[in-house]
């Protein structure tokens, strides 16, 4: 088994150093740190919106409600009439304008003119500027900020032990803890799997492989695959989860970025759930790689299964609204969904333990089904060109003994 | 200590109703180069693939460094396939210590063995680049120094001087025969018989599965040889007695074949030669045909049937 660990230590150090794998590698965190910074870029220009940047605004207060001694936001101008408004648009001094009605006290509307749209955060420095006028005028031991905005709510999730505040970014960012996970997982499984499939395709293409098959067996060459790789897709989670790490706390301020709350258990759950499904899918991939031979042949195929783990998310609406409905259930306990539907589930709601025993133990026995069947078609299509093969015959090849060292016969007779 | 490098005993192997090897039979002894020769699609690749166990014989018994071939006696067996493969995109030092630590070798030791190769194959300035940038005929020598690098006692190799100008063919052949010298035993499966002739000490020729020839390649030139003697130099041959038809010496060799009566020996045409005054003689031999006529002929016997 000696040599297994040689063909992992080899694959590891080769595939760390390619190109590929380093854009992935570094590519990805820094797409997301982009998008942090964008975010935190937006949400900070939206709390700059108590001023409109360069609005002028004006206003005409036909109710006589707004009262003298409130500061008038800058780029704010009273008008005494709507004429003396309407001239001062058309001849841009100002961009808008908008007249308080003498029934304001009863009907609560205001109109706003203007040529063309008008940005929202103007609407909603308008709304704040009548609300202090109002606020001020209230005799009240109630303090202004209090009776402009009442409800200041913290949801705490019982199931889970979440506490969010009240901003609907923090909402987003619940649902962004669950996706976060996701795409790491479909990114590094996808890249440690593509990075098999090529090394395997590469050396059946350049048949480096009939040297390989004499030094050692097939069994060892694929398990030391898996092995190398699997550990450089975890050196791949290291490197995204400290960037991430280092990301949320850099905006820790945003609302949105606050609710991302990861918790010890679901990093845990998270982990071997990434393990289990790095197994399954990278032996499908080396099968496949063992069975094509070619970049592009095998790329059709590979493009088929990559499709499977995203199931879940063709019905992402269900995980949200009901966590634990049969759907989701459903999805957790096929293996080849499982990984993906497990981690979103746990970041909505509490997961019956049993569930997770239960499709650990499915995808522990799904993978090592089909780490065995795939070695056995490893070993007999090493030899195997320009040959198109049928399910019926792999599924022969699962089920037939395959002696070691025994390449199939039909696979050489081709040659 | 054993002597036999490869015993193998009856071996077959048919791949669904062709059969690709029938009753196969030889032995390849330490210290000696043996070449494996036959038309293509004779069944040298899968006789190469069954002592490799790569494929499993259908019938017969392989023992390969006085047994089965164990993961332990795979480490001293090197093997340089048909269809040349290494790995492209990583440096040249790099695979050949991960395909000799495959072999079983320490990483420093295989480090060593690499450069010292490289050193001998004037590769040595090369050893950082990647395999890609190499020259076909560099690639070439790169794959059989992957092929020695730790220290086999069997070699087998396919083809061993394609695509390798005379040069480099001469330095692999010397690396042969000093593989040969240190008690090593060498299995060459080749169309170039020139070099069998040259390099080989036995052979096996199969064509269509079947066994045709076996033993020193001496032995079976002369098995081959013609009631015949080739001659050069000025004379009408025909004249001669005991000479019962004259024909130009084939394959565009200078001189001409006699062909003698069953009661001539070389030895009375030598002597009438020697006696005549108008004859003139450069070269007298027996006419041992080259491999490349037996081959042509056993080959082409084989077609005819």
């Amino acid at each position: 088994m000696n040599k297994m660990w040689l063909v992992a230590q080899h694959e590891f150090l080769i595939n760390i150093k390619k190109r590929s794998f380093l854009w992935g590698l570094i590519g990805a965190p820094l797409f997301t740190i982009g998008l942090v910074v964008l975010i935190t870029f937006v949400s900070a220009s939206a709390a700059l919106d108590g001023e409109v940047a360069g609005e002028k605004v004006g206003y005409v207060d036909n109710a006589a409600i707004l009262v003298e001694d409130v500061i008038t936001p800058e780029g704010f101008q009273r008008f005494d009439s709507n004429d003396a408004a309407r001239a001062a648009l058309d001849a841009e001094t100002i961009d808008s304008y908008f007249v308080i009605p003498a029934n304001y006290l009863t009907s609560g509307k205001i109109e706003l003119y203007a040529y063309g749209s008008t940005p929202e955060p103007l609407q909603d420095a308008i709304e704040d500027f009548m609300a202090t006028h109002l606020a001020a005028q209230v005799d009240s031991p109630l303090s202004e900020e209090l009776l402009r905005d009442p409800v200041n709510a913290s949801v705490v999730m019982e199931n889970t032990g979440r506490r969010i505040g009240d901003d609907p970014a923090a909402f987003l960012g619940l649902f962004l803890t669950p996706f976060i996970f996701m795409m790491i997982f479909m990114m590094a499984t996808q890249i440690t799997s593509t990075l098999i499939m090529g090394g395997v395709v590469e050396e059946k293409g350049n048949r480096i492989m009939e040297l390989l098959i004499t030094s050692l067996t097939p069994t060892q060459l694929l398990m030391g695959k898996l092995l190398g790789l699997g550990a450089l897709g975890l050196v791949q989670l290291g490197v995204w989860g400290i960037v991430g790490f280092v990301g949320l706390n850099l905006g820790r301020d945003t609302a949105f970025l606050s609710a991302v709350v990861i918790p010890p258990d679901l990093v845990l759950l998270a982990l071997v759930y990434f393990i289990l499904n790095y197994f399954l899918y990278s032996s499908i991939y080396a099968g496949i790689g063992a069975i094509t031979g070619s970049d592009q042949e095998s790329r059709q195929y590979a493009g088929v299964i990559s499709i499977l783990p995203a199931i879940p998310l063709f019905v992402i609406f269900t995980f949200i609204t009901d966590p634990n409905g049969s759907v989701p259930v459903l999805l957790t306990l096929i293996p080849f969904t499982s990984a993906i539907s497990m981690v979103m589930r746990a970041g909505f709601t509490i997961i019956p333990p049993e569930q997770i025993i239960l499709s650990i133990v499915i995808m522990l026995l799904t993978t090592v089904f089909i780490m065995w069947a795939s070695a056995k078609i490893f070993r007999w299509a090493l030899l195997l060109y320009g040959k198109r093969v049928t399910p019926r015959e792999l599924w022969r090849v699962i089920r037939g003994s395959v002696e070691t060292g025994t390449v199939a016969a039909t696979a050489i007779q081709e040659r | 200590m054993t002597t036999t490098a490869i015993t193998t005993r009856h071996i077959a192997k048919a791949y669904g109703d062709f059969q690709a090897v029938a009753d196969v039979h030889f032995d390849v002894y330490k210290g000696e180069i043996f070449a494996l020769l036959g038309p293509n699609g004779a069944g040298k690749s899968t006789t190469i693939r069954m002592i490799l166990d790569i494929i499993k014989p259908d019938k017969g018994s392989i023992e390969v460094l006085g047994g089965k071939l164990t993961e332990a006696a795979k480490n001293r067996v090197g093997y340089l396939p048909e269809e040349r493969g290494l790995y492209k995109s990583v440096s040249v030092i790099e695979m050949m210590v991960y395909l000799g630590k495959l072999k079983g070798m320490a990483g420093k030791d295989a480090h060593k063995k690499a450069m010292g190769l490289l050193q001998k194959l004037e590769l040595a300035d090369f050893a950082k680049k990647k395999v890609s940038e190499l020259s076909k005929g560099m690639q070439q020598k790169v794959q059989f120094a992957v092929t020695v690098i730790h220290d086999p006692e069997l070699i087998i190799i396919d083809e061993p001087f394609s695509g390798l100008d005379p040069v480099n063919r001469m330095v692999i052949r010397d690396l042969l025969f000093d593989f040969r010298q240190r008690g090593g035993a060498v299995v060459m499966s080749t169309h170039q018989m020139n070099q069998v002739e040259e390099m080989a000490d036995r052979m096996l020729m199969i064509s269509r599965g079947q066994q045709k020839l076996y033993g020193a390649v001496d032995d079976i030139r002369k098995q081959f040889a013609l009631h015949a003697i080739v001659v050069e130099g000025k004379g009408d041959w025909a004249a001669l007695p005991g000479v019962t038809q004259v024909e130009p010496h084939s394959n565009g060799r200078s001189g001409a074949l006699l062909h003698l009566a069953e009661n001539a020996t070389s030895d009375s045409v030598l002597a009438a030669i020697a006696q005549s005054p108008t004859m003139q003689i450069e070269k007298f031999e027996l006419a041992i045909p080259s491999l490349d006529d037996i081959f042509i002929r056993v080959a082409g016997e084989d077609k005819a049937s």
